[in-house]
């Protein structure tokens, strides 16, 4: 499974997340070019997503978590309370808050899967054009990219200037990008 | 400690409100923590009382709520409801060693203690890396991250 990381509000790093422009780049970088091989139990459409090629908005409520503590408000990494019953969840959240479309700044950076790949398998399954585009992007999902292959020969660069990553094994010279 | 909580982390452009352009955002600015571990807020008016709630359910770690009947409730909340008044908003707490949910009104609450450890304070990935160079100094091998046994 593939999704980017995001800076949310309870992660207890804030220095080394990407921003979105950065993370399109990193997943065109690698998803592009791809080998035959490689399988990803994805929608496909969320992986254009991730190379900037799609545009979705937010699905706060296509992943819905239940735990000890009970029904999860959206999402589980804002970690935004708890509904007793599925219909307490459902009646008593403010779905429009959520998303980066939403203006709330808790969400302002992300596009991580339990959103956007709601809204990826939403489009597939709302009409035939979505479902066609579905099945292309799984039959032909090579994308032929010699800018984004140019992309992993570039040098590295911190992510912040203040605090640059530290590289652990020296004798590797990946894009920062490719560590995140 | 009381007063106003200290920052933990400063970052470059904390996130106070909407990003004109996430879209082109490089760089993710993130969110200025603060050092809440021990303190103790002051309860004078409605609106400290519903910001020291709202820290009090973001916080990593256990909160002692003290009620207006005088007794005293140690546990880690985990949802909170922010109403029209503060009989009608309430905390919900698991008390400390109990699998019990407790609801608390906001206009029952007396005094509030960010009494527990933080476990999310002093996580960096400057943290890990250093911790990394240590063990590896020290010859360890396989060196991972692993989980931090439980209190």
């Amino acid at each position: 499974m593939l999704s980017p990381g995001y800076s949310y509000d309870k992660a207890p790093d804030q220095k080394h997340f990407l921003g979105r422009a950065r993370t399109r780049r990193l997943f065109r970088a690698i998803l592009s070019n791809r080998k035959p091989d490689w399988r990803f139990n994805m929608s496909p459409l969320f992986l254009e997503f991730l190379m900037g090629k799609r545009h979705y908005t937010c699905s706060p409520w296509g992943r819905p978590t239940y735990n000890i503590v009970g029904w999860q408000k959206p999402c589980y990494l804002l970690q935004d309370g708890y509904a007793d019953t599925f219909q307490e969840l459902i009646e008593t959240t403010e779905w429009h808050e959520y998303g980066t479309e939403s203006g709330n700044p808790k969400c302002a950076n992300c596009m991580v899967h339990s959103g956007y790949e709601a809204s990826a398998v939403n489009y597939t399954f709302s009409s035939f054009k979505g479902f066609l585009e579905t099945v292309k992007a799984t039959l032909f999902q090579g994308y032929p990219d010699e800018s984004a292959r140019k992309l992993l020969d570039e040098t590295a660069r911190p992510v912040h200037a203040h605090n640059p990553l530290v590289q652990i094994n020296k004798e590797e010279t990946e894009l920062e990008e490719t560590r995140a | 400690m009381s007063g106003a909580p200290e920052a933990e982390t400063k970052s470059e452009k904390p996130v106070t409100g909407p990003v004109s352009n996430p879209d082109a955002l490089e760089v993710a600015p993130g969110t200025a923590h603060e050092k809440l571990e021990g303190w103790i807020p002051a309860l004078a008016s409605d609106a400290e009382i519903r910001e020291a709630l709202e820290k009090a359910f973001d916080y990593r770690g256990d909160v002692s709520i003290t009620l207006k009947n005088g007794s005293k409730i140690e546990g880690y909340i985990f949802d909170r409801h922010s109403g029209q008044t503060l009989a009608d908003s309430r905390v919900r707490l698991f008390p400390a060693g109990s699998d019990e949910k407790l609801s608390i009104a906001y206009a029952d609450i007396a005094a509030l203690a960010f009494s527990g450890r933080d476990t999310a304070a002093g996580r960096s990935w400057e943290a890990w890396v250093r911790k990394y160079w240590e063990k590896r100094a020290a010859g360890e091998k396989n060196i991972g991250i692993e989980a931090e046994k439980l209190d």
